[in-house]
């Protein structure tokens, strides 16, 4: 088949309307009057790996989801294999401007139907994601919290037209079952209220929730119910859900036939003058001259012998929704068309879904695992609209313990409920006292300011001092003025990353900020276990007063004449900053890549500092650098001027109020416990006092502008023993 | 049949490790993380995925090749897809999205040829108002009308934020 409209798709279902509707063409507003030029959409596609040129403008109820894929077979052919099918239809011609319909190679039901827009030649494969249709007009709309307490009848018009160019007949429709047929042989409902049906076939194959067409073992329908849950045998069917679509409420038999049905009926109704049907005034108004069917095979349903060609009928859809239902996310509505063309025979399905909002099922489940994942098939151990919830978990027995796995999920209002896994754990003793591994805490915790208002923060921990050890870092921090509380704050989460060495361990070195000068931060570091939120339980913070708040100045300047010659020029810098107390007598002077120290027209020490090149601090050779001298208590800041008058003058440096070097000025002498060269420090530029320094705990470092970089760069610290730390080399140059 | 996991355990920053075993089914497997297919690996037994949850990892479903029902994680998933027809004449097809009272343009997509185009939404609120639009503009700027679209976004609800503990043997799930 490739003409459109020739065979499965002779007839074609389309929505009514008044034509001067704003709302022409909702699905929702199809409450009769003329015909409409849109199809009952019965499912919808996700296009991937699309065909120039190719348009998809119908798919097949027969199709089903899954993934439908039409193939170029030539430039101007293709062919169609529905989902789950394994035979490709016959290659069709479709020229530029045509329709046609591919039909499945293995079921002529299973067809889409294409259109060209195109000149281009076509090639590829296109993949067509087929999914499932909610609320369309046979499905009708969902059924708001309110509609589903009170009930609701409503009702939707189609058109059936015969677009074949022949007469098509024996035109059937009936109600599609939605489970195999079973048989009330095991339990039956009275003559009315609530009660069960119960089977010992399996109700596996049934929705969750749904309708029951009850027959008698003759074939003659005694009652279509609705039941509210089920299990793999049993029917839970409530009052208000007896009797449905016409039907009366009777006792049932052990004999009787179920089926799983739709809460629809249908009617036929022949159009009139210029092919109207009845308009209703709104979606719950009965048409007056409805007939109606709730047959579910085709010997049963509503039958037309002929529909000729170009010629309509309308079909009216009765959905009826008893008061109090349970909600639920997929009812469905379904029915079957076969028809006769051309000597063949067609049944095609058309399917939509709707759904019941009940409020009261929105809430959560708590689910429990013992020693594994808890089942998320069996019921939920506690359940609840809002938390907290509670479980007694079973205890081990004495002197055991046992593990929990923990979920907690929640369910909307169509009883749609989240499918996450991941569950907390805990270990309980026989007492039913939480014993849950705990996480040690981490270790040397240091914060180390950076530049332009950066804070290091330095931790440490060892996993192997835990049973089940943490796997992330947990970092809260405040600049209130108070301690960061674990129990409100929020903290950032870093996961682990493992360190080398003859001791396993973690190291997180993450930069904070920036923050404002003179901030005061302080930092908790925790280590927590992810699986069950275990935190270790240390509460100190660590602190600092941020003291470098500079913002780096503009890197690698120069400077080109026009656009035509750069010119060799070194950026200019050149700074001085005078120590307090020494009638600046005592200052550093700082150039591009060199730092030099002066006190007393002396030059105490020089720094030339390039990280690829050299990195020198020059002490003049007349100078000594002792560690015997005495030093003596220190101030508060880090430079003490011990005296600096006649022949004595003297700095001290100082680190936390203690004296870690003396600059012996009038004799020449550095005394500080002794130095090493090439280590690895830290920059810590301090613009606010303008000398490059910068003291903290842990010691006082001072900095020179990298001549490769322009970046600050530390080129000695001066440790809290009196330790000089050199990223220089000291002894190679003494001049 | 979806599969059910033996563990289910954080091995990254956002990487989280699937486990299972006696999986069953045919190969290939249909893997979607929230809602989205992700994966059609012919065997496996374990999984890592990348998250956009530090503490929750992302809900997966693995479905097997035979397998005909679709969970509705995958039914209602946390995005939608836009379709469209591609028009002769177009230069970018223009994606927007109304927020805020006004429409802003949340991707353009090229034209390539006259086909069909798609577009899938980052994800989007469970039960939030959703009004997106698609516009054609040609290669001068001009614009054609918009299609649009609106509806109020449905999506399998995500895991609850909450807080565990358990005194004497009764287990709480409260509030976060």
């Amino acid at each position: 088949m490739a003409t459109a409209y020739t065979a499965a798709d002779s007839i074609g279902v389309y929505l009514s309307g008044t034509p001067d509707s704003s709302d022409l063409y909702q699905q929702s507003e199809s409450l009769g009057g003329a015909m409409l030029g849109a199809e009952l959409l019965t499912l919808d596609y996700i296009p991937d790996t699309p065909i120039e040129g190719v348009c998809i403008q119908y798919i097949s109820g027969a199709n089903g989801v899954g993934y439908g894929y039409i193939r170029a077979a030539s430039a101007s052919t293709l062919a169609y294999t529905a989902p789950g099918s394994a035979t490709e239809g016959t290659a069709v011609t479709l020229a530029n401007g045509a329709s046609a319909v591919l039909v499945d190679g293995a079921d002529t039901s299973k067809y889409v139907r294409v259109y060209r827009d195109s000149a281009e030649s076509m090639g590829g494969r296109m993949r067509l994601n087929i999914r499932k249709v909610y609320n369309n007009a046979l499905a009708q709309t969902d059924l708001t919290n309110a509609e589903r307490a009170a009930g609701k009848a409503s009702y939707r018009g189609l058109f059936l037209r015969n677009r074949n160019s022949i007469a098509c007949s024996s035109i059937k429709v009936w109600i599609r079952t939605l489970g195999t047929q079973r048989v009330s042989n095991s339990a039956q409902l009275s003559s009315s209220g609530a009660g069960s049906i119960t089977t010992t076939g399996s109700f596996a194959d049934w929705p969750d929730k749904g309708f029951c067409h009850i027959k008698t073992s003759g074939g003659t329908t005694r009652e279509i119910v609705r039941y509210t849950s089920r299990t793999a045998t049993t029917l839970t069917v409530d009052a208000a859900g007896r009797a449905m679509l016409g039907t009366t409420a009777a006792a049932g038999a052990s004999d009787d036939t179920l089926d799983c049905v739709p809460p629809i009926r249908l009617s036929w109704e022949t159009p009139g003058d210029e092919g109207l049907i009845e308009a209703l005034t709104n979606e719950t108004t009965e048409p007056a001259a409805a007939s109606w069917n709730s047959g579910i095979t085709e010997a049963t349903g509503l039958t037309l012998s002929s529909l000729a060609d170009a010629a309509n009928t309308a079909l009216w859809i009765h959905r009826e929704i008893p008061a109090g239902g349970p909600g639920f996310w997929g009812y469905e509505n379904s029915i079957w068309l076969k028809f006769a063309a051309s000597a063949v025979t067609y049944t095609v399905p058309f399917t939509g879904y709707f759904q019941e909002a009940n409020t009261a099922l929105v809430g959560f489940l708590g689910y429990a695992g013992d020693g594994e994942l808890p089942d998320f098939t069996a019921a939920a151990a506690a359940t609840g609209a809002t938390l907290p919830l509670t479980y007694s978990l079973p205890l081990p027995s004495a002197g055991l313990f046992k593990t929990y796995y923990v979920c907690l999920r929640e369910r909307d209002q169509y009883g749609l409920i989240g499918q996450n896994q991941y569950s907390r754990i805990h270990k309980i003793d026989d007492a039913g006292n939480d014993v849950t591994a705990p996480v040690s805490d981490p270790v040397d915790t240091t914060l180390t300011n950076t530049q332009s208002g950066e804070v290091v923060v330095d931790s440490w921990y060892y996993p192997d001092a835990d049973s089940d050890p943490a796997d992330t870092w947990l970092v809260y921090s405040t600049t209130t003025g108070t301690n960061p509380n674990p129990s409100t704050d929020t903290p950032t989460e870093h996961t682990m990353t493992a360190g080398f060495g003859l001791r396993p361990y973690f190291h997180l070195q993450r930069t904070l900020g920036p923050y404002s000068f003179g901030a005061d931060l302080r930092v908790l570091v925790r280590a927590m276990r992810s699986s069950d939120d275990t935190e270790s339980e240390n509460v100190t913070p660590v602190t600092t007063s941020v003291s470098t708040a500079e913002i780096l100045r503009p890197g690698f300047a120069s400077l080109l004449y026009g656009e035509a010659y750069g010119q060799s020029l070194t950026p200019f810098y050149d700074e001085i900053s005078y120590i307090p107390g020494t009638s600046s007598g005592a200052y550093f002077r700082r150039l591009p890549g060199e730092s030099q120290f002066w006190a007393d027209s002396k030059l105490v020490w020089r720094c030339v500092f390039d990280s690829i090149g050299d990195k020198v601090l020059y002490i003049p050779s007349g100078w000594d650098v002792d560690s015997s001298g005495t030093r003596g208590t220190g101030a508060s800041t880090w430079y003490e001027v011990v005296s600096w008058t006649g022949g004595d003058k003297r700095i001290a440096l100082c680190v936390a109020g203690t004296r870690v070097a003396m600059i012996d000025v009038s004799n020449d002498a550095i005394i500080w416990a002794g130095h090493s060269a090439g280590e690895t420090l830290t920059s810590h530029p301090n613009p606010t006092d303008g000398v490059w320094q910068h003291p903290d705990a842990t010691g006082l470092s001072f900095h020179v502008l990298d001549a490769s970089t322009q970046t600050m760069r530390s080129y000695l610290k001066l440790t809290s023993a009196g330790l000089a730390l050199m990223n220089t080399d000291l002894d190679r140059n003494r001049s | 049949m979806s599969i059910a996991f033996d563990s289910v355990e954080k091995v990254g920053y956002s990487a989280f490790v699937y486990d299972w075993t006696a999986a069953g089914g045919t190969a290939p497997y249909s893997i979607y993380k929230d809602g989205r297919l992700n994966k059609n690996p012919d065997s496996l037994t374990t999984l890592t995925l990348e998250g956009e949850s530090t503490s929750e990892p992302p809900i997966i479903e693995v479905l097997s090749a035979n397998d005909t029902s679709t969970p509705y994680t995958v039914q209602f998933p946390p995005y939608a897809t836009l379709r469209w027809h591609g028009r002769a004449g177009a230069y970018v097809y223009l994606v927007q999205q109304y927020s805020g009272s006004a429409w802003s343009t949340i991707k353009s997509i090229a034209h390539g040829g006259i086909y069909e185009y798609k577009y899938e939404t980052l994800s989007l609120d469970n039960g939030s108002a959703q009004q997106w639009r698609v516009m054609v503009e040609d290669i001068s700027g001009n614009q054609s009308e918009a299609t649009g679209l609106s509806w109020t976004h449905q999506r399998a609800p995500e895991a609850p934020e909450h807080v565990t503990s358990v005194t004497t043997g009764t287990l709480t799930w409260g509030a976060a």
